[in-house]
């Protein structure tokens, strides 16, 4: 299977799963394991996250980019806790639908754009920190 | 920056090579590797740390809480596509106990 194929197909079978994200069953699961509910189906846990944001010296006023971050795991649990700004990045429109409406719902700072990893559209420099979990390979 | 990745452990043979890809997860090379790849693009201070130990009690984690949601989770995939959930992540499960994937955190910062 060609790149373009395996990158169309992956971004295919992500929008399909996360369309059932927000579902009771799927985030009791997903508390149970990572200990949040912002729709992962990630192996980054709570306390990672917590490490993350110390590692990065997140706080007010740093700008934060969370590459691939699917429906905003841990990009806006970042924002949350620290008060940095987060610009969410993903190829699936159903990831990134999820991530700016919880942007609105939790009255955090942060972005929601529709983009590839390896196409950004951000100059060079722009951010702070930059994350990502278990995207790139 | 600060990210992870789950890598194919460096040095496997072919024949465990070919058990990742049937196993679905020939995306796995990482090629010269993020050290080389992060010192190419101007990156300094690498540090990696291996996180596969976490990787292997979250897999687990992940398994235990689907089983224990099963009722609710099959309802709302269908059975056949739960199945393949959870096979999936016991045959991640099986990689990473047979030592052919590590999960790593790196870090690394511009000057």
């Amino acid at each position: 299977m060609g790149a373009m194929t395996r990158d169309r197909t992956e971004r295919s079978d992500f929008n399909e799963r996360f369309k059932t994200t927000s579902h009771p069953a799927v985030r009791r699961a997903e508390i149970a394991v990572i200990g949040a509910d912002y729709g992962a189906t990630s192996y980054t846990t709570t306390a990672q996250a917590d490490q993350l944001a110390r590692t990065l010296a997140l706080g007010p006023g740093k700008l934060l980019l969370d590459i691939g971050s699917g429906t905003g795991w841990p990009g806006i649990y970042l924002a949350a806790t620290t008060g940095c700004h987060a610009t969410l990045t993903d190829p699936t429109d159903e990831g990134i639908g999820a991530a700016a409406q919880r942007i609105l719902d939790d009255g955090i700072s942060g972005t929601a754009v529709i983009a590839t990893g390896n196409s950004l559209p951000f100059r060079d420099d722009t951010f702070d920190a930059t994350t990502s979990g278990d995207v790139f390979c | 920056m600060s990210f992870s990745v789950i890598a194919a452990v460096d040095g496997l043979t072919d024949d465990q090579l070919d058990s990742l890809l049937i196993d679905g997860r020939g995306d796995l090379d990482a090629g010269p590797g993020y050290p080389t790849l992060l010192a190419d693009a101007g990156f300094i201070n690498t540090e990696i740390q291996d996180v596969t130990d976490e990787y292997e009690r979250v897999q687990a984690a992940w398994i235990r809480a689907w089983e224990t949601g099963s009722a609710e989770l099959v309802e709302l995939f269908g059975e056949e596509d739960f199945s393949e959930r959870q096979a999936r992540r016991h045959r991640a499960m099986r990689s990473i106990q047979e030592g052919l994937v590590v999960r790593y955190w790196i870090t690394a910062s511009k000057p």
